[in-house]
């Protein structure tokens, strides 16, 4: 063998012996665990909140059933009728009325009626710490993030994973970061949907995340009542026209505080945002904001 | 002014609310509950000591980037977990790197992750300027080799990462990968053949040479 060969061969060998030492950061361990707790706790969560949400969709079928057979005695009653002319509302009815009580069960629209409700204490909707795409569990809140392009299929938005933050520091490792080319029609959006599609956050005021640009962004609250009822929202007319405002980035991570009462929709005379109908929370890229380099980072509510 | 907020409709992009997540990644959730075993317990706690680094190098050396082997060695304990009751523990190791080669092989192929793995590959970039000599020749000679790897096949790739690298027995690498012994010979023969010859080709000579 030459001496050429062998050095290969030396170097070879070294570049094997550098992939064998190679090890993963000394707190992976720690990590790992924390995370698989993480994920346990999530799937034992899942199967108690889908069966309290069958629960309810029967409830909800068997008082619109009540309705429907007996809602022509109700009109044809001009007491009951009077009432609810001048009430204007099904709650204010008597209730000692003997037939108030088919009309007192939860209306079959019920927005929320399955849904979770914040208490207000523990506002970290995520940190992104855990790496993974899933929102933290607290106060109900069960949610995916997703990264939703216009060049995407139907249905076909991406899991958003976190990764590893430009300044990293010890206990801020991870983020969002979505970074993509020039888009034509609507743009992109990092969204989070609620699950079930109803969060009642009207304990909270606004909404905190830190964020780094370059470029600008539109932070959304979706009610349900603009997105369409085969999305599962309970909109019909003017849908996809959420609660916005712009914020501008700077090229460095900032934290912004946005109250509930700074996000406005398109159009004059609109109401301002329900918060206690969430149907998701969406960070928009307008295609004309393209290309676009995004971060985000510990999006939590807004405590008062 | 509301009046000049533009459109931000999404046409066509229906919510996932109520619906399971689109990628099966995540959350493994095959296997019956009862078989999952608590993160808490001593013996879940005894592999991932045991078996992290080797199901991380493994992912690392199948493909993916440092912080995507750390989120894929989670699902990996994630499948373990749920299926404890069912994996011996002298066949654990076995488990955990058959289960890591394909989580790593879902991994490349999902859309999302190639579109986020160039992020993680330029950010460990940027991190280099900060580390020490040795460690960075040793950071440069695994992204070579990493380099060399990916020219290979899958499966001898395979191969030599658990026979060489990994130095498992023969026997080991035919069981975890369901071939014969024979076959792990002749390919791990062509594998080493294919790498040297990459490496070779790829110009650079490896700068832990002594």
């Amino acid at each position: 063998m030459s001496n050429d060969d062998d050095r290969e061969q030396r170097s070879f060998e070294s570049l094997l012996d550098a992939a064998r030492c190679e090890s993963p950061s000394a707190d992976l361990g720690d990590r790992v665990l924390e995370q698989l707790g993480y994920r346990e706790r999530l799937a034992r969560m899942t199967p108690a909140r889908r069966s309290r949400a069958l629960l309810w969709s029967s409830s909800l079928l068997a008082a619109a059933v009540l309705l429907f057979v007996l809602a022509p005695k109700f009109a044809s009653d001009p007491l009951i009728s009077a009432e609810r002319a001048s009430a204007g509302s099904l709650r204010e009815l008597p209730t000692s009325t003997p037939s108030a009580s088919p009309l007192s069960a939860p209306p079959a629209k019920a927005p929320c009626a399955l849904g979770a409700i914040a208490s207000g204490s523990e506002p970290m909707i995520d940190d992104f710490e855990d790496g993974d795409d899933a929102i933290r569990p607290f106060e109900g809140r069960i949610g995916f993030w997703r990264w939703a392009r216009e060049i995407d299929e139907p249905r076909s938005a991406p899991a958003l994973i976190p990764v590893p933050r430009p300044d990293a520091t010890r206990t801020n490792r991870l983020a969002q970061h979505v970074k993509g080319g020039q888009l034509l029609d609507w743009g992109a959006t990092v969204e989070v949907d609620f699950r079930p599609a109803c969060y009642d956050a009207s304990r909270y005021v606004g909404l905190s995340f830190q964020a780094r640009g370059p470029g600008r962004i539109y932070v959304a609250a979706r009610e349900r009542a603009v997105i369409p009822i085969a999305e599962g929202g309970s909109c019909e007319l003017d849908c996809h026209n959420p609660h916005v405002v712009k914020v501008e980035l700077e090229s460095s991570f900032r934290t912004y505080q946005i109250r509930w009462s700074e996000l406005r929709q398109r159009g004059i005379g609109k109401p301002p945002l329900d918060a206690q109908r969430l149907h998701s929370l969406a960070f928009l890229i307008r295609a004309e904001d393209t290309p676009y380099d995004v971060w985000l980072d510990d999006v939590r509510f807004l405590q008062r | 002014m509301p009046g000049h907020i533009p459109s931000l409709a999404r046409p066509g992009h229906e919510a996932f609310a109520g619906k399971p997540p689109p990628d099966g990644l995540r959350i493994v959730s095959s296997a019956p509950a009862a078989f999952r075993l608590p993160a808490a317990d001593p013996r879940l706690r005894d592999a991932v000591g045991n078996h992290l680094t080797l199901v991380w190098r493994v992912l690392r050396r199948t493909g993916l980037g440092p912080a995507d082997a750390e989120d894929a060695s989670q699902d990996v304990f994630w499948v373990l977990a749920q299926r404890f009751a069912e994996v011996p523990e002298r066949a654990q190791r076995s488990f955990l790197i058959s289960t890591a080669l394909r989580v790593a092989s879902d991994r490349k192929l999902s859309k999302w992750h190639r579109s986020v793995s160039t992020g993680l590959d330029s950010d460990a970039r940027v991190s280099e300027a900060l580390l020490p000599d040795e460690a960075l020749d040793r950071r440069r000679a695994t992204a070579l080799l990493d380099e060399a790897l990916a020219t290979l096949d899958e499966m001898e790739r395979s191969v030599f990462v658990l026979a060489e690298l990994e130095q498992l027995t023969r026997a080991d690498v035919a069981e975890v990968l369901g071939i014969p012994e024979g076959t792990v010979a002749s390919r791990l023969k062509r594998a080493r053949h294919s790498l040297e010859a990459a490496v070779r080709r790829l110009g650079s000579r490896p700068r832990l040479a002594r």
